[in-house]
């Protein structure tokens, strides 16, 4: 085989096999005309081309399609239709309902002398206003306990090291675990 | 292990200005000038105490000479009284939850709650209806990422329990590093950002195990079924958290694994993104 001065590389000769594709094609085509070292590479690459096209293609899994239609969006209709909402929209004012029943039925034992629809309205404003008050408070008192824990941890600082050092073997972990079920 | 052990051993700091806990029960047997911190420990209030009483994840009970001349706020526990009045000359908050100021607007003393079993209940349904219509919503708006994630979660069952477990612990402890070595200007923030983080992870996560135990039981999987599936792994999950005992036990256990099913499906996004010519 003679020796050849400016081979082409194997991305040009795979370019040439397949009938272009890369800008200097024209050029790698000419010159593996005329030279028999780069046209057993082109050659070489155009049988490797051939025999992934007669390789048999993948099949897919028996279960792709429910896979698919298990991970699909609603499509437009599915979120509009009331008619696969309405159950679970029906069980959770039931479970509601339910709940305020069972709040209820003592508030209603004591104000027997009260009109019955003001004695049922009665547990339904204490519970809105009793939500919203918690809610609230919740707010509002969140960072000032944080704060009593913090400066009462100020004199601690051992503890807060050793907490870093037990997050490094956790957050470790944590980071091998997420790798691991990410590549299933 | 490390932290939890130094934690524990702490014995209660008594200085001047006041008495800190972390762990430990304390009793309060002399008056305390400052204020009481307390974490992960009870607290039994026997003379009087000048400043706040700040208790996270513990009880306080007063003897017949305890008393608090200002604030007392329970996080996660409960105020114990025999009968009358709380001796507290400010205000008592327990923040997050819904028992007591429903009691006190239904003008019935929070310390009295023993006698009905009932408002407790009640409240419960209410809290589990609010769980699947805050469920259903988001179902409704991200309906793929719910089931991405079920079915992450149910490829794997192992990795989704120790996320959680892992995660769950590395929040607790990023908290607590950050309280005790950062600055309460800095500290509070990065806590108050990561429990955002846990409460967003958790109710992600109910609402994919929801939606996961109903395909699971109810076999199916299209996507018109997702509400109804999610609505009856819900009434499981729900009617189990009601059992006295093993339900608080199953109900804390579903939501460690809630954390661990959105770490691992991170929120449900998906593994690979095709773009659409």
């Amino acid at each position: 085989m003679s020796h050849c001065n400016r081979p082409i590389d194997p991305i040009d000769a795979q370019a040439v096999a397949v009938g272009g594709g890369l800008f200097s094609g024209s050029e790698a085509a000419e010159h593996a005309r005329s030279c028999p070292t780069c046209r057993t590479l082109v050659e070489e690459a155009s049988r490797l081309s051939n025999e992934i096209e007669a390789l048999p293609a993948p099949a897919a899994p028996s279960d792709i399609a429910d896979r698919v239609i298990r991970l699909r969006p609603f499509s437009r209709r599915e979120r509009r239709s009331f008619r696969i909402w309405r159950g679970p929209i029906f069980l959770s004012g039931g479970v509601f309902m339910a709940g305020f029943v069972v709040l209820a039925l003592p508030g209603l034992r004591a104000r027997e002398q009260a009109s019955l629809s003001l004695a049922a309205a009665l547990p339904a404003l204490a519970l809105l206003r009793a939500l919203g008050r918690s809610i609230l408070e919740t707010l509002r008192l969140l960072p000032v306990g944080l704060e009593a824990v913090s400066g009462s941890l100020a004199g601690r600082e051992p503890l807060g090291f050793a907490c870093l050092l037990l997050l490094a073997p956790v957050a470790f972990g944590l980071r091998r675990v997420l790798a691991r079920a990410s590549r299933r | 292990m490390i932290a939890a052990a130094l934690l524990l051993a702490a014995a209660p700091a008594v200085a001047a200005s006041g008495v800190t806990s972390f762990g430990r029960d304390i009793v309060i047997s002399q008056p305390v000038a400052g204020r009481v911190v307390a974490v992960l420990s009870d607290v039994r209030i026997d003379a009087p105490v000048s400043g706040d009483v700040i208790v996270w994840g513990g009880d306080v009970s007063f003897g017949p000479s305890g008393e608090v001349r200002s604030n007392l706020s329970v996080f996660g526990g409960d105020v114990a009284r025999a009968s009358g009045r709380l001796p507290v000359r400010g205000t008592v908050s327990t923040p997050g939850t819904l028992l007591r100021f429903y009691l006190d607007e239904m003008q019935r003393a929070p310390w009295q709650t023993g006698e009905r079993p009932a408002t407790l209940t009640g409240l419960r349904l209410i809290v589990l209806a609010v769980w699947l219509a805050l469920g259903l919503l988001l179902l409704y708006m991200f309906g793929s990422p719910f089931a991405r994630a079920a079915a992450s979660a149910e490829s794997n069952w192992t990795a989704a329990m120790l996320a959680g477990v892992l995660g769950v612990l590395a929040l607790f402890v990023t908290a607590a590093a950050a309280l005790a070595i950062l600055p309460a200007a800095i500290s509070v923030p990065v806590v108050l950002l990561v429990a955002l983080l846990g409460v967003a992870a958790k109710v992600f996560g109910m609402a994919a195990l929801f939606l996961l135990l109903g395909q699971k039981i109810m076999r199916r999987f299209a996507p018109a079924r997702r509400p109804s599936d999610l609505a009856i792994g819900f009434l499981l999950l729900g009617a189990i958290s009601l059992v006295p005992l093993v339900g608080g036990v199953v109900w804390s256990a579903a939501s460690v694994v809630a954390v661990g099913i959105t770490l691992t499906s991170r929120f449900g996004t998906p593994k690979y993104r095709v773009p659409f010519a």
